[in-house]
């Protein structure tokens, strides 16, 4: 029994619970699990009859499904909670002995088992996704509940039908029932829409591939490299060589001058001619000798300056090659944009066609990835407030189904993606005046502002307030974040829109995220580095100016006060005048004092990690040449340092922090996916979370700390929820913690225990974030879910 | 008998002889350039880089509730610990031996060749801690540092593990019944 009504959380819910990041993140642990599960499944499919009785078999498949329809539930994958559903009422039939167990059963779970598999690992790629989805639909047909009577498949045909899943299957191929039939199953089929020309691939299995996890490196790059390390072993032997020879030199130096010493103190006191003639030609000779030498000298150093320079071309093109490594093309970009721009268009009921460009563009994978949300916020808001509904766009002379553009393009060393809809674009003037009335804006600043400003004014946090977004064809919405993403990148985000044509974003981002050129400053004898993207420029402040007289005016932010440590002494007495940099970022200025500008440099960027993450202040580090490291300041904070009743929304505070610590929670569960999705839950409420993957490890650290909350999981190996929440309430310490249980099977038998338990609260896979909530805050009406 | 014997490394720590399980310890390391941290909670002193790596340094005479220990420099010792992939640094004053000590029977120390006792530091528990108050700089400082732009104020004001508010009710029950 699944209650799927409160379970399909769509998109929109999950970006609620979850920060896109996060999400992609969720996902691909899921993925992991998921692949575990239906090995599992698999290998019981194989056993059952033969090594396992059958029971035993089917329970356990069971279970597993099911654990595996609650994880697919929470991070939004709505089709694998319904085919793990269907999976798991075909094997209901055999448990309850409504169908016997047969060795084409076997085989159709297994086929489907890695049907699922496969669908997991191509939910990034839409098209691909949905004939897979279509493909194990057409396996569990037989199987379902709703034909559990009838005959079960001859074996000539299911080989058939195996013969077939290596084989392509075009969409029109399909039999009209069959069609029909797939249709009444759920399956949306204008998820392969426009595709009577793509051929809609078999499940296989062996070709799914993780496209986040891992880096497809074509083999003439990786041959590159070690072209590149070959030719710096020549170089190095070269080196030696040249190294050897100039110590051989500096020897016979060495020699030539003992030489000329012996010859000197042998010639000490001669006075005759003969000798003196002797010794000029000795003399000669030995100057001879060293002019020999010089030359070698000369040119052995020239071979070693011309071989250090190939070195460091060789050197550079090894760097450039691993960089290239991480290169991917737009065109996995694209597909994610696609599927997304299809579940928004379904959801919002607009008819939108997608169109690409530039899918050979390449940009690193990182960039690939963080980009990825930011465009799909900007997607929908095309979808939701710029693509006019069809009868609107028919009477504006406009086709019914809109377009968007998307395209990709190299330029330097930026990829600039343009993102552009055929909607009814963004009315100024409307704007402009929308502004004044809500305050946002004076009369005279709306006057002053071009259309340009007005239009940017739409990236500033707090535009997407529901009123100004309905009046101005609702462009607002996450837009402030879409900027800080991309300006986390160290890129940029430009918009323009021509009322009834359309609006279009331009997206301008580094290459790459690994190497990017920074501002270098040094304060209280540390150096750190600010994204050159969102330096605009270096200036002088006077010591006690608390803003700045530049162009515009800006907030001055004291470094040497911001960025104060235990072994700093301010210099006495404090310079009058301190050097500054200017950063821009959100259209707001401030500016920055430093004790000493270094200036621009080419930086690797290095991630903080968890230790140092959390801190507000610090968006990376780089370690310097001379090996130390060094901060890099994350413009946005100090943005919202300077201007601190215009609060900037960082992505992962959508709503309001936690006004303190709610205490310290235990996470109990052995899906990494909900562990961390608890996490993140309990986190954004102000816990502080600590997770076990069991119940005896669980014991383990509550033994260690105490805790105000545990959440737990039931089903675990070695040991369980119930027995773990036993062992709790026997602990006169631990007897009235309070305790959350979320498993996937909730029954009758499992509230009367956890009431017996005085457990507070039961939620029922797949979690959401109200459902938390509503069981932590119970007297709080949730409004925020 | 073999099940409270402990594999350990014997490290001076403001004058205190400690242990901490071998297990915990990747190696023994020393410290390059210390980079101090801002705004850092106490226990989190620096970073410093090993190998390309940015890695924290931590004092864990603060994160084990003790007495702050002196600022890491370069040249310093440290035993580099790994939880769950995340290193850290554990700045030690000088390292003693490695040795398979007897633990004491409530396992919070072992005793050594000369029938000392030393007491039992857990790396995998002081990351944890340092996550958590490093975690609780973010929770509680994002409207100070719009408000006051000093670095005290980006201190946690409360302990993350002792002072932490109680759990919000649980009075009512919306799914049990």
């Amino acid at each position: 029994m699944v209650d799927r009504d409160d379970g399909t959380a769509g998109e929109r819910d999950l970006l609620v619970d979850f920060d896109p990041e996060e999400l992609a993140l969720l996902r691909q642990l899921f993925r992991d699990e998921a692949h575990d599960a239906l090995e599992q499944v698999t290998a019981r499919a194989q056993a059952a009859g033969h090594g396992e009785p059958v029971p035993e078999a089917v329970h356990e498949m069971m279970r597993v499904t099911h654990t595996l329809k609650g994880s697919a539930g929470t991070v939004g994958l709505t089709d694998v909670v319904e085919l793990a559903h269907r999976l798991e009422g075909s094997l209901a039939a055999v448990r309850s002995g409504q169908r016997p167990w047969s060795a084409q059963f076997a085989d159709a779970v297994i086929e489907i088992a890695d049907g699922i598999r496969a669908y997991v690992d191509a939910f990034g790629d839409p098209p691909r996704a949905a004939a897979v989805a279509t493909r194990i639909h057409e396996l569990l047909a037989p199987w379902s509940e709703g034909r559990r009577h009838a005959t079960p498949a001859p074996v000539d045909e299911s080989d058939e039908q195996a013969a077939q899943s290596r084989s392509i299957l075009l969409p029109g191929s399909l039999p009209p029932g069959l069609a029909a039939d797939l249709t009444s199953d759920g399956v949306v089929l204008d998820e392969v829409d426009g595709a009577a020309s793509t051929s809609l691939p078999a499940i296989d299995a062996s070709t799914g591939y993780d496209a986040r996890t891992l880096l497809r490196v074509e083999p003439e790059r990786v041959d590159e490299l070690m072209s590149a390390a070959g030719e710096l072993l020549f170089d190095r032997n070269r080196i030696e060589r040249r190294v050897q020879l100039l110590r051989t030199l500096t020897r016979d130096l060495g020699r030539a001058r003992q030489a000329l010493r012996d010859d000197t103190s042998g010639v000490r006191g001669a006075t005759t001619e003969s000798l003196r003639a002797a010794i000029e030609e000795r003399l000669r000779a030995v100057e001879t000798q060293i002019a020999a030498l010089t030359t070698q000298l000369a040119q052995t150093t020239a071979a070693l300056l011309d071989e250090t320079e190939a070195m460091r071309r060789n050197l550079g093109e090894l760097q450039r090659g691993l960089t290239r490594v991480r290169m991917q093309t737009a065109r996995a970009l694209f597909a994610q944009l696609a599927r997304a721009l299809r579940a928004a268009a379904r959801t919002a009921g607009a008819k939108v066609e997608l169109r690409t460009r530039g899918e050979d563009t390449e940009f690193d994978k990182a960039v690939a990835e963080r980009v990825t949300d930011p465009l799909i916020q900007i997607l929908r808001n095309a979808v939701v407030h710029g693509i006019e509904p069809p009868t609107e766009r028919v009477l504006r002379g406009k086709a019914a189904t809109g377009t968007i553009r998307v395209h990709a393009r190299q330029e330097g060393n930026l990829v600039v993606i343009e993102v552009a809809d055929d909607g009814r674009g963004v009315d100024v003037k409307k704007l402009r005046d929308r502004f004044v009335e809500s305050g946002r804006w004076s009369r005279a600043r709306a006057e002053l502002a071009s259309d340009d400003d007005v239009l940017h004014a739409l990236f500033d946090p707090g535009v997407s307030s529901r009123d100004e977004a309905d009046e101005m064809s609702g462009r607002g919405i996450g837009l402030d974040l879409v900027r800080e993403t991309i300006a986390r990148l160290g890129g940029e985000v430009r918009m323009t829109s021509t009322p009834g044509r359309g609006t279009t974003f331009t997206l301008r981002l580094p290459v790459s995220t690994a190497v990017s050129q920074a501002m270098l400053f040094k304060v209280h004898g540390q150096v750190y580095a600010l994204p050159n993207t969102q330096v605009v420029d270096t200036a002088f402040v006077d010591a006690g100016a608390t803003t700045w007289p530049g162009p515009g005016g800006a907030p001055v932010v004291r470094l040497e006060q911001l960025l104060a440590v235990p072994s700093a002494t301010l210099p006495e007495p404090p310079p009058a005048r301190r050097p500054a940099v200017v950063l821009a970022y959100a259209d707001q200025r401030l500016v920055c004092t430093v004790d000493k500008l270094v200036g621009p440099r080419e930086i690797v960027v290095k991630q903080l990690g968890p230790l140092l993450a959390p801190l507000p202040l610090f968006a990376g580090a780089t370690i310097s040449g001379s090996g130390k490291v060094q901060l890099i300041l994350d413009p946005a904070a100090l943005v919202r340092a300077a201007y601190p009743d215009r609060p900037l929304a960082p992505a992962a505070s959508a709503e309001p922090a936690p006004e303190a610590l709610a205490g310290r929670a235990l996470v109990v569960d052995d899906s990494r996916a909900i562990r961390e999705a608890l996490t993140s839950m309990l986190a954004r409420e102000g816990w502080i979370v600590d997770v076990a993957e069991d119940g005896l490890r669980a014991l383990a650290l509550i033994e260690q700390l105490p805790y105000d909350l545990v959440v737990t999981d039931l089903e675990m190996p070695r040991m369980g929820g119930f027995e773990l929440i036993d062992r709790l309430r026997a602990e006169p310490r631990t007897r009235a913690t309070p305790v959350v249980i979320v498993s996937s099977r909730v029954t009758q038998e499992t509230r009367r225990r956890a009431r017996d338990l005085a457990v507070k609260g039961l939620i029922a896979k797949p979690l959401t974030r109200r459902k938390l909530l509503e069981v932590l805050y119970p007297s709080i009406e949730s409004s925020k879910g | 008998m073999g099940a409270d014997l402990k594999n350990v490394i014997v490290f001076a720590l403001g004058g205190v002889r400690h242990a901490a399980e071998l297990r915990w310890v990747r190696e023994v390391v020393t410290l390059g350039f210390v980079t101090e941290i801002p705004t850092a909670p106490p226990g989190l002193t620096g970073a410093f880089n090993l190998r390309g790596n940015l890695v924290p340094v931590l004092d864990t005479g603060v994160l084990v509730g003790g007495q702050p220990g002196p600022t890491p420099r370069q040249g310093d010792g440290a035993l580099l610990v790994e939880l769950d992939g995340v290193a850290a640094a554990l700045r030690v004053d000088k390292v003693d031996e490695v040795a398979t000590l007897q633990q004491t029977a409530d396992g919070r120390a072992v005793i050594d060749s000369r029938g000392r006792t030393v007491p039992l530091v857990d790396p995998s528990a002081v990351v944890r801690r340092a996550i958590a108050d490093s975690l609780a700089v973010r929770g509680e400082s994002d409207g100070e540092v719009a408000s006051e732009l000093t670095a005290d104020s980006l201190r946690p004001a409360r302990d993350p593990t002792t002072g932490a508010k109680a759990a919000p009710g649980f009075d009512g029950d919306t799914t049990l019944g």
